[in-house]
C-alpha cells in the first residue's frame, strides 16, 4: 500500500458515491447542473477534511458512547461556518445550492468517514482520506451532473455544447428526479462494466 | 463508583465540545455578519435598480407579505417597486415588480422560487418576463394561446407557475394602493 493510498482510493477505487454508495442524495439533488454539483462536492469536501481532522484529533479523548453525538455536533459546526464563509464570499453559489448547504450535515459520507476512518486513525492520515473522499465525491456529482445537464439543457456549465434546435426542445426528463435516478442508475452500471472488463484483462 | 466517572467523562466531553464549537461559531459569524447584510443589501439595491431604475429607494409600507419602495429619480417620485410572494407549483415565489405611477409595469424580476428546472422555472427567462413590460397591473390574466394589452401567454407545460407570476404583478398593485391611502 503506498503511502499516499489513503488519497487516491477515494477517487475511484472506493469512490463514495459509485461504489459505496453514500452520499446518494446530494447526488440526485444538486447534479441538475455541473456548477452546482461541483460547488456542492468541493463544500462538502471542505467539510470533510475539517471534521476528519478534528475528530481523528480528539479520537482518544471522546467516549464511545457519545461518539455519534459528539461527531454530529463538530460536523454541523464546520457546515455552518462553511454556510457563512460562502454567504459573505462567494453569495451567488450560495444562492445557487440555498437548503443544500445545511443538507451537508446529514451527508452520509462525512458521518461514515468519521466513524469508519477518522475515529481509528492519525490526523493526517484522516486529512488524506477526507481530501481523496471528497475530490472522489466532486467527481461522481460532475460525472452525472454532465450526463444530466447535457441531455436535460443542451448545456455544460452554462455553455452552449449541443445546436439551439436541441436547446429549444431538449430531454427535459434529465434535470427531473426521474432522470436524476435514472442517470445514476446507469452511471453505477458504466462504472461496475468497466470495473468487471478490467478485472478480466488482468487475468 | 465506574459508572459515576464514566458518564462524568461522557458529560464533560460533550459540554467541552458544545463550548469550543459556539466559541467558534460567534466568531465566524461577528467575522462574516457584516459582509453578509452588505451582499443581501446590494442584492436587494441591484434588484431594485433593474426592475425601475432611480436613485433613492424609500420604503413606505413593510408588512410580513409585502415591501412597497417609492423610486425617486432627480428628487421626483417616478414609481413604485414592490416585493411580494405568491404561491406558486414548488412553493413561494419572491417577485420584485417595478411600476410607474399609473402601475404601467417597467419591470419584473423573479428574486426566489422553487418551481421545476425546464418548466416553471423558465419563467425567470428573459422572454417571459418581458412580456409585463408596458402593460398596466392590475388585470392582467395568463392565456395559453397567446399574448396581449391584458393577456400573458403561458409557458407551455408551467400554467401554475405563470398564473402565479400574473397574480403577483397584479397583486402588486393593491400593495401599492393599500400603501399610499
Amino acid at each position: 500500500m503506498s503511502k499516499l493510498y489513503n488519497l487516491t482510493k477515494g477517487l475511484l477505487k472506493e469512490n463514495p458515491v459509485l461504489v459505496l454508495l453514500l452520499g446518494m442524495c446530494p447526488s440526485l439533488a444538486t447534479t441538475t447542473s455541473v456548477i452546482n454539483g461541483l460547488g456542492m462536492g468541493l463544500s462538502a469536501m471542505a467539510v470533510l477534511v475539517c471534521s476528519n481532522a478534528v475528530i481523528s484529533a480528539l479520537r482518544k479523548l471522546i467516549p464511545g458512547k457519545v461518539r455519534i453525538a459528539a461527531y454530529i455536533v463538530i460536523i454541523a459546526t464546520f457546515v455552518t461556518i462553511v454556510e457563512m464563509l460562502l454567504k459573505a464570499f462567494v453569495p451567488s453559489l450560495a444562492e445557487s445550492l440555498g437548503v443544500f448547504i445545511p443538507l451537508i450535515v446529514v451527508n452520509c459520507i462525512i458521518l461514515a468517514r468519521a466513524e469508519a476512518f477518522a475515529s481509528k486513525n492519525t490526523v493526517w492520515q484522516s486529512v488524506l482520506d477526507g481530501i481523496g473522499m471528497g475530490l472522489g465525491f466532486t467527481l461522481a456529482l460532475v460525472i452525472i451532473a454532465s450526463v444530466r445537464e447535457i441531455l436535460g439543457a443542451g448545456t455544460w456549465c452554462g455553455l452552449s455544447v449541443t445546436p439551439q434546435s436541441y436547446q429549444n426542445n431538449p430531454a427535459l426528463m434529465f434535470i427531473l428526479p426521474s432522470g436524476g435516478f435514472l442517470t445514476l442508475g446507469l452511471v453505477l452500471g458504466a462504472i461496475n462494466l468497466i470495473k468487471s472488463k478490467g478485472g478480466k484483462k488482468h487475468d | 463508583m465506574l459508572k459515576m466517572n464514566q458518564s462524568v467523562k461522557m458529560i464533560v466531553t460533550l459540554v467541552v465540545i458544545a463550548v469550543v464549537v459556539a466559541a467558534a461559531l460567534a466568531g465566524v459569524n461577528i467575522l462574516t455578519k457584516d459582509k453578509i447584510a452588505q451582499n443581501d443589501e446590494s442584492k436587494l439595491q441591484n434588484s431594485l435598480k433593474e426592475v425601475l431604475p432611480a436613485d433613492t429607494y424609500e420604503v413606505l409600507k413593510k408588512t410580513d407579505e409585502f415591501t412597497v419602495y417609492q423610486a425617486v429619480k432627480n428628487d421626483e417620485q417616478i414609481g413604485y417597486c414592490v416585493q411580494n410572494s405568491v404561491s406558486g407549483y414548488g412553493g413561494a415565489i419572491q417577485m420584485l415588480v417595478g411600476m410607474d405611477k399609473e402601475f404601467k409595469v417597467t419591470k419584473i424580476t423573479i428574486l426566489s422560487h422553487g418551481e421545476t428546472p425546464g418548466l416553471g422555472a423558465n419563467a425567470t427567462k428573459d422572454n417571459f418576463k418581458k412580456q409585463f413590460e408596458g402593460k398596466q397591473a392590475g388585470d392582467l390574466r395568463v392565456d395559453k394561446n397567446s399574448s396581449g394589452e391584458t393577456k400573458i401567454k403561458a409557458i407551455s407545460g408551467a400554467t401554475i407557475t405563470s398564473t402565479a407570476v400574473t397574480d403577483a404583478v397584479n397583486a402588486a398593485k393593491k400593495c401599492v394602493e393599500e400603501a399610499t391611502k
